[in-house]
């Protein structure tokens, strides 16, 4: 199961890089998130899981979308009708069901390690504490740097 | 965990390394830069489970996704920077920044 997984994120991989459109690139890296964050679970790290999840498929997909949005006029020349966008996705979406559901008999629930969910705050806030702070510290500056690149420029008046 | 992983992750890595060295588009490297930072990912949470410490793996994998994120907006602010200077996403414009 992990390995069909793994075969359909490297297959979306390949997508992201080959597709010529920016924004379709940016969806197939939010499907390698989202695949991987699956891939997690298998594996008995769901805390990664999540966290893969909403933040690689979520908030960085977000950022990227976003970014492509203002800068990249919007082409209207070549417009697929709506309805084969609707009728494509549930076709996917029914291939992937179909797909996972006839190998589910292989993964039983036994089959998947048990989680101690509040072990990995155990690690996280007390065996690395110490380079927890300065990690936090590169963020905060980050964020700053952020704020920086992205300030107005001044307009000068003569 | 029977699974061996290693190959895959070789083959994610070996992606974003390709992608990162053959496409001139900004977006394209972002996207090269993201794949190596799930293969490396991915790589600890595998080494975690092989290792049987999983719990720490997971606060590894936590820590790489969360620099990861300000890695790509830093990316995107530095894209919408350039962008709005020469108005296109080619990498060889960024060669008028030099010096």
């Amino acid at each position: 199961m992990t390995y069909l997984t793994m075969a359909f994120l490297i297959l979306f991989a390949v997508l992201a890089i080959l597709l010529p459109s920016t924004l379709m690139s940016v969806l197939s890296l939010a499907a390698v998130s989202a695949l991987l964050s699956i891939v997690f679970f298998q594996l008995g790290a769901p805390v990664a899981g999540v966290f893969e999840l909403s933040v690689g498929a979520g908030l960085i997909t977000v950022l990227a979308v976003l970014t492509i949005s203002f800068i990249q006029a919007r082409k209207v020349k070549k417009q697929i009708r709506t309805e084969l966008w609707i009728v494509a996705s549930f076709a996917a979406a029914a291939l992937f069901f179909f797909i996972f559901n006839s190998l589910s008999p292989w993964v039983s629930p036994s089959s998947v390690p048990p989680v101690n969910w509040g072990a990995v705050g155990e690690v996280l806030w007390r065996l690395r504490a110490f380079d927890l702070l300065p990690q936090a510290l590169v963020i905060l500056s980050a964020v700053l740097g952020i704020l920086v690149l992205l300030r107005p420029e001044k307009v000068e008046t003569p | 965990m029977s699974e061996n992983l290693l190959p895959y992750v070789f083959v994610l890595f070996g992606l974003g390394l390709f992608c990162l060295l053959t496409q001139r588009n900004l977006i394209k490297l972002l996207v090269g830069l993201e794949l190596l930072g799930k293969a490396t990912t991915l790589a600890i949470v595998w080494s975690g489970v092989l290792r049987n410490t999983p719990d720490y793996a997971q606060s590894l994998a936590l820590m790489v996704i969360a620099i990861e994120v300000m890695v790509v907006a830093i990316f995107l602010a530095l894209i919408n920077a350039f962008h709005q200077k020469s108005q296109n996403l080619d990498t060889d414009d960024l060669r008028r920044l030099k010096g």
